[in-house]
């Protein structure tokens, strides 16, 4: 049923669906990034300046900034599946090679926000030891000091993947089964991140230290699986929205 | 390349509300054709399911000759232009050229910038930021310079003053004629769109009223012009599906064939026949008498 014409396709050095909603995806989301962790920075900067200026510094201010490294990747994960899904399918492409793209996406996103977090508490610590104050992690579900580099990259890796998993989880869901299911799946498209803060502060009760730490890093690999194969599910199946006409 | 759509006993339904009832319909390859329907007639949601915005109930449709639901391959090739555009609303006119220019691969940039150039659009410019009309202008743009084999125009020039629409009919003709494709055009502007069309396909309720090539559909009547009494008197007796006067001069268009010697009779009573009006046509099809 292919007619033939002088129209031959202008494919170059096209990339792959996959590859190319990555990179668009990530491109938007660094330049936000870029900003979100300016603001944390200056933020930090001037909450740090007046605290000096009261009294004795205590404990780390950049620690506080890990709740929005959370929930602010969370919030924009769902905005870009909502946003982006229509405009995906009618540029030609799959919802599966979307849900790819977003997945690989929100992976590399959460390396940058972990790492830049990590970094921003490492540089903050530095600052503090020449100070002489005590950079301690007040924060009641952390259990390891700003100097286990491992550690703080881990949890932070951790808390913001499932962030942004769930985000993804979330918007998808509500952009395919509309308000009510959306609402009512809440407890399981974002009670994932409240689980793995609790695995983190409370470990799985095993004895042995390495085998505990293992077990949750397992445990939340296993997690992260499991939300973005739903996550991949709901958006195979997703209806792009329009009037009837 | 131009791909060809059928369908056959497609249903698709908005819960309980049934908005296309068990269509059957084929477009041919490397044709122009004209979806028309009253309003909630099912046009926007059956080119939803031919671009795979939406998933069918029932029934089966191919494109290219297979299902375009995540059919890459196929999806590559299609491409529907709502008027509500399906754009990246925060970001520029250009950064949206390119996400599509990466996606088609026949895109074709030198056509996107002449439009641009022609619908006077600032390519730095947001999307949110235009008005409808610019809107309406962008996304012709998108449709037509991403050279989909399957192409499908939903109401999409329906927001652009009559200038610009003008315009767009000329460029799609235009680049038609150099790349020829398959092209679905929804429109209410019958009486603009009719020249370009090849193939015409009438829903109504739902329901395949008609289709067939636009030069049979036009003869299935004719259009009488005279003087009052004289068209009167040859009218008299006949469905008369549309009638203007100006003075003393009346056009009828009257439905269904006409034999050889009826219309030598018009002529001889000083009578001039033309091809029937497709907009008063589709009126009298789609009018409250039409069946369900």
């Amino acid at each position: 049923m292919t007619a033939d014409t002088q129209v031959a396709p202008v494919r170059g050095n096209r990339r792959g669906p996959v590859l190319r909603t990555v990179r668009w995806l990530v491109r938007g989301q660094l330049v936000i990034a870029a900003w979100a962790v300016s603001v944390v920075l200056a933020g930090a900067t001037v909450a740090l300046i007046v605290w000096a200026n009261l009294g004795e510094v205590t404990a780390s201010v950049v620690q506080f900034s890990r709740q929005g490294g959370i929930w602010f990747p969370f919030a924009m994960a769902i905005g870009t599946i909502t946003a982006y899904l229509p405009v995906h399918v009618a540029a030609g492409m799959t919802r599966r090679s979307l849900a790819r793209a977003a997945v690989l996406a929100m992976l590399v996103m959460t390396v940058v926000y972990a790492v830049a977090l990590t970094v921003l508490l490492q540089v903050e610590r530095l600052v503090y030891g020449i100070a002489g104050w005590s950079h301690e992690l007040t924060e009641s579900d952390t259990s390891y000091a700003s100097s286990d580099i491992d550690l703080v990259l881990g949890t932070h890796l951790a808390l913001i993947g499932t962030a942004q998993l769930c985000g993804l989880l979330v918007g998808i869901t509500y952009y395919r089964f509309g308000g009510w299911w959306g609402t009512l799946t809440l407890p399981l498209t974002v009670g994932p991140i409240f689980g793995v803060m609790w695995i983190l502060q409370a470990g799985l009760g095993i004895a042995a230290p390495g085998l505990d730490l293992a077990l949750r890093a397992a445990v939340i690999v296993g997690l992260l699986v499991v939300l973005a194969a739903a996550f991949s599910l709901a958006t195979r199946g997703a209806t792009v929205h329009t009037a009837t006409g | 390349m131009s791909f060809a759509v059928q369908t056959r006993d497609l249903t698709l339904r908005y819960g309980s509300t049934v908005a296309v009832d068990r269509v059957s319909l084929e477009i041919p390859p490397g044709t122009i054709c004209g979806l028309l329907g009253r309003n909630g007639s099912g046009k926007t949601t059956l080119l939803s399911a031919m671009a795979a915005f939406r998933r069918p109930n029932a029934g089966t449709l191919l494109v290219d000759g297979e299902d375009p639901w995540e059919n890459a391959r196929v999806l590559e090739g299609v491409v529907l232009v709502r008027e509500s555009g399906d754009v990246l609303s925060d970001r520029s006119l250009e950064d949206n050229l390119a996400l599509v220019a990466q996606s088609r691969p026949h895109y074709s940039h030198e056509l996107a910038g002449t439009l641009m150039d022609r619908f006077e659009l600032d390519p730095r410019s947001k999307h949110s930021a235009l008005s409808r009309g610019r809107r309406s202008a962008f996304g012709t743009i998108v449709g037509l310079a991403s050279r989909a084999p399957l192409t499908l125009l939903d109401e999409v020039h329906l927001g652009m003053d009559a200038p610009s629409r003008y315009e767009f009919y000329d460029a799609l003709l235009a680049d038609y004629v150099s790349h020829p494709r398959t092209i679905v055009l929804s429109s209410h502007l019958i009486e603009e769109v009719q020249r370009l069309l090849e193939t015409v396909v009438v829903l109504h309720h739902g329901k395949v009223l008609l289709t067939e090539d636009a030069e049979t559909l036009r003869r299935r009547g004719v259009c009488v012009t005279g003087p009052d009494q004289a068209v009167e008197a040859f009218v008299a007796g006949r469905t008369v599906v549309g009638r203007q006067s100006l003075g003393p001069t009346t056009q009828a268009t009257v439905y269904g064939d006409l034999e050889p010697e009826e219309i030598a009779a018009a002529r001889g009573l000083g009578l001039e026949i033309g091809p029937v009006d497709l907009q008063d046509l589709f009126v009298h099809l789609t009018g409250k008498e039409a069946g369900r």
